[in-house]
């Protein structure tokens, strides 16, 4: 069984665009004014009516017990596909399990598998300032219906147990960011649902809290963790696989690194030589095992700069480097540019567009 | 597997209603102090003045004389369910706006009250429901306060047929509460978010005039009558007051308790529909408010 499977899920919305700048009384949807909306709608020229395909006929299938990154710029269909899977939105098409549950027939039974939290952050809708850390998580073990015994597990993996009886009000960001993970540990729902979990938290807490989530959540309770982030960086460095998404369609997934090689086969090596020869220029551009030499000019009176792409960099560099040497070229600077995650992204968004 | 799953929404249901309805009391806890005695005056005040002017002319319509020619009794009757049904008229809407509008948490970080409920597992009809409930107490506050002044006045009721009476109540209440649903449904079906809800006011304009609250349908031209004969309010306070004033019995009733029937047994049914079709086009519309 998969923990999320999608089947053909899709999603649209209906947006009513205004031209020209008079400020329209109706704003999308706003419910208003009928007579209104209705002239807007049918007789208004500078209405225009779009349907957007938010997410666009996704098939997924999610292992349990991963930690699982949806990536996309702006606007690509994370937040809604992480949305419709916690039943808050009715697919337009399509259907998705959770842990084998149909999200549609059994769309009032779907928080019992996911939880949801929309940044960690946002984990602050599920308390009451005026409350501790500890009445809060009662509160929710008697809303789902958990052992209070569990309250303490949570608060000591999130490490609050120092601040279990003060007031959340008086928290740092960092500290509402563990307790918002601490409900999350206490739900002990198999599959997560986060929606750019760490914007707005530090670094350190950042890592702190990934680390936590991959060790206590993931490795530890098999549960999986979907989250929606645009930060490459994290993605490549936590999880277990990656989503990539690009107007509502996935365009690529899989491991971080076998995405990486399976799309981005070639290096770049970079080099910054002082009084380079026209004729050893030449040379490096005929070496063997080449795929693309770029010669980015001159950044200041004697040196140069060039770039070679490869798929080899380990035989590539060292004939290189006594190219230049025995052409008495002086490199000032080398630089082997393995891919990232960013590249694969820059490169199949572009593909994906023609 | 079926049965456990209906126990455990059940559960869930009963759990969670109590909490909001506590917590609405709580939070209205000011209500007791700020509106209840202004509240209580002036619905005496206001119920006097009424049985004052209808004193003036007591019993000189022979129209009366169904209803026991009996003023005091027929007004203080029509004032108490008026009460009751004019708040049922309005009061899902205004639950479901409010609920609808809801926020929760805290510091800045807010989730919407239906996505919160939605996604703790709450079943949407715990905050709706404790919200009209709350309602409900000041009703029942207003139609008791309507009984004493009536007693003061010189009600009588003892020898009514008080188990037809609530049967034509309750029946009619449920009717009432079909069409508070339908008009609840409006808000996410025509989009009836601020202002009047057309639904509400055309049965509630109507109900003013036509259902025999301040005077009996019959004295109205023919032609009105018509609309009269459409509202279950007619039939429910036709019933009430002729069982308590006249101590009429189910027999003497059965056209007016069989109308009635009909009209809750088509309303309720289509007022419950329409109302989760509606709750459920929050997730397929999404609204900018
Ligand atoms: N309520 C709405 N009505 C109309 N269009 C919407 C609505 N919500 C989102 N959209 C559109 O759907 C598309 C996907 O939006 P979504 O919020 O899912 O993107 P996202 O990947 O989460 O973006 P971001 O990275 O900025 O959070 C966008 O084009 C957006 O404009
Ligand atoms: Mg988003």
């Amino acid at each position: 069984m998969y923990a999320i499977e999608t089947i053909g899920l899709t999603r649209t919305y209906l947006r009513y665009n205004y031209k020209g700048t008079h400020v329209s009384m109706d704003r999308d949807d706003n419910p208003g004014g009928l007579l209104l909306s209705l002239y807007n709608r049918y007789f208004n020229r500078n209405v225009e009516k779009e349907e957007i395909v938010a997410v666009d006929d996704v098939n997924l299938k999610i292992p349990q017990g991963e930690l699982v990154c949806l990536l996309g710029p702006n606007g690509s269909g994370k937040t809604t596909l992480l949305r419709v899977l916690a039943t808050l939105l009715k697919p337009t098409r399509g259907t998705a399990y959770i842990m084998g549950h149909d999200i549609l027939k059994e769309e009032d039974d779907i928080w019992r598998h996911a939880t949801y939290i929309a940044g960690l952050l946002t984990g602050g809708a599920w308390m009451d300032a005026r409350l501790t850390p500890r009445q809060i998580l009662l509160i929710q073990a008697k809303l789902y219906g958990f052992p209070p015994e569990r309250i303490d597990d949570a608060l000591k993996l999130s490490e609050l147990e120092d601040v279990a009886d003060t007031r959340v009000a008086t928290f740092s960001t960092g500290m509402l960011a563990r307790l918002s993970a601490a409900i999350g540990l206490l739900r002990d729902s198999p599959v997560y649902l986060l929606d750019e979990p760490m914007s707005g938290i530090s670094k350190e807490v950042t890592q702190e809290l990934y680390t936590h989530m991959k060790e206590n959540i993931v490795r530890k309770a098999k549960a999986t963790i979907l989250f929606a982030t645009h930060n490459l960086i994290e993605a490549e460095r936590y999880a277990d696989r990656v989503i990539l998404m690009h107007r509502g369609k996935v365009i690529a997934q899989g491991k971080p690194e076998e995405l990486i090689m399976s799309i981005y086969k070639e290096q770049s090596i970079e080099f910054e030589v002082l009084n380079c020869p026209p004729d050893v220029v030449k040379s490096l551009e005929g070496l063997s095992g080449i795929l693309k030499f770029v010669d980015l000019g001159k950044v200041d009176e004697e040196t140069i700069r060039l770039v070679m792409y490869t798929e080899d960099p380990r035989k590539v560099l060292p004939k290189a480097i006594s190219t230049i040497v025995e052409g008495s070229g002086e490199i000032k600077h080398v630089k082997v540019n393995k891919p990232t995650l960013e590249d694969i992204f820059i490169r199949v968004v572009r593909e994906k567009l023609g | 597997m079926n049965i456990d799953r209906i126990r455990t929404k059940i559960s869930l249901f009963t759990a969670n209603f109590f909490k909001f309805l506590l917590f609405n009391l709580f939070m209205r806890y000011y209500w007791i102090e700020w509106m209840l005695p202004f509240h209580v005056t002036n619905l005496m005040l206001g119920a006097s003045t009424w049985l004052f002017f209808g004193k003036s002319f007591e019993g000189t319509n022979p129209i009366y004389q169904q209803y026991g020619a009996d003023f005091i009794s027929f007004l203080i009757l029509g004032l108490m369910l008026n009460s009751l049904f004019s708040y049922t008229l309005d009061a899902f809407r205004i639950a479901t706006l409010f609920t609808l509008r809801g926020r929760v948490g805290s510091m800045g970080q807010h989730l919407s009250m239906y996505d919160y409920v939605r996604l703790s597992g709450v079943p949407f009809s715990a905050p709706i429901l404790a919200f009209v409930v709350d309602g409900y107490i000041e009703q029942f506050i207003t139609m008791l306060v309507y009984l004493c002044v009536g007693l003061l006045f010189g009600l009588k009721i003892s020898g009514g047929n008080y188990a037809v009476a609530l049967l034509g109540v309750c029946i009619g209440w449920l009717a009432v509460i079909g069409i508070g649903l339908i008009s609840a449904s409006m808000i996410m079906i025509i989009g009836a978010w601020k202002g009047i809800e057309p639904i509400r006011w055309l049965v509630g304009v109507l109900t003013g005039l036509v259902s025999g609250i301040y005077f009996p349908f019959e004295v109205l031209p023919e032609g009105i009558q018509v609309v009269s004969r459409i509202l279950p309010q007619t039939y429910a306070l036709r019933v009430a007051r002729l069982a308590l004033l006249q101590g009429l019995g189910l027999s003497d009733l059965e056209t007016d308790l069989g109308v009635l029937m009909l009209m809750a047994l088509i309303l309720f049914p289509l007022g419950v529909a329409l109302y989760k079709h509606s709750i459920n086009l929050l997730r397929v519309k999404t609204f900018v408010e």
